[in-house]
């Protein structure tokens, strides 16, 4: 009967011993690899900024709680901690990829709004400039606001390049400057036209 | 054949015991034994790269935050490496130092990034302000002044160029902004200082003209006659008699008035002291009244025949002229082909009171450049 006690109580070390030796998760840290790549790709670092910050700080934790349980005895690794870390991980670079994708998608919309309103707001500052009055200088700034109509359609051009090239945040720059001006100038030619028939009245 | 005899009782008890009690001292003994992992320093590592990630050091210290990068990458990659090492031949001295420079780099980078990051915030805020009123004061200038079309070309396109760091300022990308800032500088700094360098060149003739404009009163003083000054820059010209004002009247120019007419056709407006020496009127002119002016003076013809013997103009070139003061003005525009235009109305007045023989003294300007170089304002 002790014979069989003194026994188990040796299985039950080697038993200790086997269960013991917990495996790290392998799979989890490749999978938190990818997800930080699947949101680079969607450049979560330029439109998500904080949100893929934050995951790679999850990441980080988790691969330095990952070594720090390799490096314990065998028997007393335990890797509940990084498995919770790299699950958090993972699921904050799919926040960052979902939030950049949302965002990028916001500001392409923006860009493409603001690039779609720019052609109709040239023909008109283009109609005004056809009806703005001649004389008393208003010829040489005609002559200058042509200029700057020519600008603008050419700000337009390199924020249609910059769509076509995906870098929507440099469009939607361009196009607002683009936008910016042409309002000024419709602006300055209303102005121009208004004076007019208040004379004429 | 001899039998090996089994504990038996109490022997097994103790010998298993023993047994236990070795495993359980070799295990301790293990565990006193197994180096202890840098966790400590790797975690302040990170903790530094991360916080100086988050400063945004990637894009304003990139140099310094790649190296930090670099060192945590290696001193987990050889914290892995001693991990997979018995436990007795581990030494983790390497990931140590490695992890301490990470963290050191890591913070410098961080700081680095703070302070650039303000910095450019600062020199993007000013130098867009800067150049927004140099844009303003080139734009009012050259409402008034003949601007080189190609530099006004350049300088509408670099206008936009500073809206776009503006709207990168405004959503914090101030790398982006200054990228910008830089690209348009240049350009707005290059057309007003080329246009403001050709005006203080031109307004150096400034004495010359105000004397010209005040023997020209003189004259009309003493002989209680009328003269007329026409003051280019100011696009005015004064009627005078008896040395007193008389009566002023916008006028409008050639495209190229900002310099002395040189040749025939280049559309200039000449500066002289001349005289009338012909009343058009009806049939004689398609431009309502016009007076006619001796340009070229012999003053003119001396100096086109050195130019053009110093090679500045072309061996064909004729020296052109037909100047007057006619009508046909308020066009809004300098459009005439060197002469000068007035309204219809204005033109009445002018032709009743001179006559064959009055002075018309024409000047670039009778003002000098005020030291903010805002010549017109």
């Amino acid at each position: 009967m002790k014979a069989k006690t003194l026994l188990s109580s040796l299985g039950i070390v080697v038993l200790m011993f086997v269960v013991g030796c917990k495996e790290a998760p392998q799979q989890l840290l490749a999978d938190a690899d990818a997800a930080m790549q699947a949101a680079q790709t969607a450049e979560a670092n330029r439109y998500a900024t904080d949100l893929f910050n934050a995951a790679k700080d999850s990441l980080s934790a988790a691969q330095a709680e990952v070594e720090q349980q390799n490096s314990k005895f065998a028997l007393l690794r335990n890797y509940d901690r990084a498995t919770a870390l790299l699950n958090s991980a993972i699921a904050a670079f799919k926040s960052a990829s979902d939030a950049a994708a949302a965002n990028k998608e916001k500001v392409r919309a923006e860009a493409d709004t603001l690039i779609a309103q720019l052609t109709p707001k040239i023909e008109a500052a283009k109609k005004l400039m056809a009806k703005a009055p001649k004389g008393k200088e208003g010829r040489a700034a005609l002559e200058m606001i042509q200029a700057d109509i020519t600008a603008v359609e050419s700000g337009l051009s390199e924020a249609q390049n910059a769509m076509t090239s995906n870098d929507y945040l440099t469009a939607r720059d361009k196009a607002q400057a683009a936008m910016s001006k042409i309002n000024s100038v419709i602006q300055e030619l209303e102005n121009a036209i208004g004076k007019k028939m208040g004379s004429r009245s | 054949m001899k039998r090996i005899r089994l504990p038996q009782g109490r022997e097994r008890v103790i010998a298993g015991a023993a047994v236990l009690a070795v495993l359980l001292t070799s295990l301790i003994v293990c565990i006193q034994l197994y180096e202890p992992a840098p966790s400590q320093v790797f975690e302040e590592a990170w903790q530094a790269v991360s916080e100086a990630r988050r400063q945004e050091a990637a894009q304003y210290a990139p140099e310094v935050f790649r190296q930090a990068e670099t060192y945590l990458e290696q001193a987990r990659s050889t914290w892995r490496a001693e991990n997979r090492k018995w436990f007795w031949s581990r030494n983790f001295n390497t990931t140590a130092q490695l992890a301490e420079s990470a963290k050191l780099c890591g913070r410098i980078a961080g700081r680095l990034a703070v302070a650039r990051r303000d910095s450019l915030e600062l020199f993007t805020t000013f130098g867009i302000a800067r150049l927004q009123q140099t844009v303003e004061e080139f734009r009012a200038q050259a409402r008034r002044i003949p601007v080189n079309k190609t530099l006004w070309q350049k300088f509408v396109a670099s206008e936009l160029m500073v809206l776009e760091s503006q709207f990168a300022h405004w959503r914090r990308d101030y790398l982006t902004a200054k990228a910008k800032l830089e690209e348009a500088e240049p350009l707005v700094n290059g057309a007003w200082s080329t246009t403001k360098a050709s005006l203080e060149n031109y307004l150096r003739q400034v004495p010359v003209w105000r004397r010209w404009a005040d023997e020209t009163i003189a004259w009309s003083a003493a002989s209680d006659s009328v003269a007329i000054v026409v003051d280019k820059m100011a696009h005015k010209c004064y009627l005078y008699k008896g040395g007193k004002l008389l009566a002023e009247y916008p006028v409008e120019l050639g495209p190229r008035w900002l310099g002395h007419k040189r040749q025939r056709g280049d559309n200039a407006t000449p500066e002289g002291r001349y005289r009338i020496i012909k009343k058009k009127t009806n049939r004689e002119t398609i431009y309502y009244k016009a007076l006619q002016i001796n340009y070229p003076n012999s003053e003119d013809q001396q100096k086109f025949l050195e130019a053009r013997q110093r090679g500045e103009l072309p061996r064909h070139a004729t020296i052109g002229g037909l100047i007057e003061i006619h009508g046909h003005g308020g066009k809004g525009a300098n459009w005439t082909a060197g002469c000068v235009a007035l309204e219809n109305a204005y033109m009445d007045e002018l032709y009743e009171l001179t006559h064959i023989g009055t002075p018309v003294t024409i000047v670039g300007s009778l003002k000098g450049l005020p030291a903010n170089g805002n010549a017109l304002h």
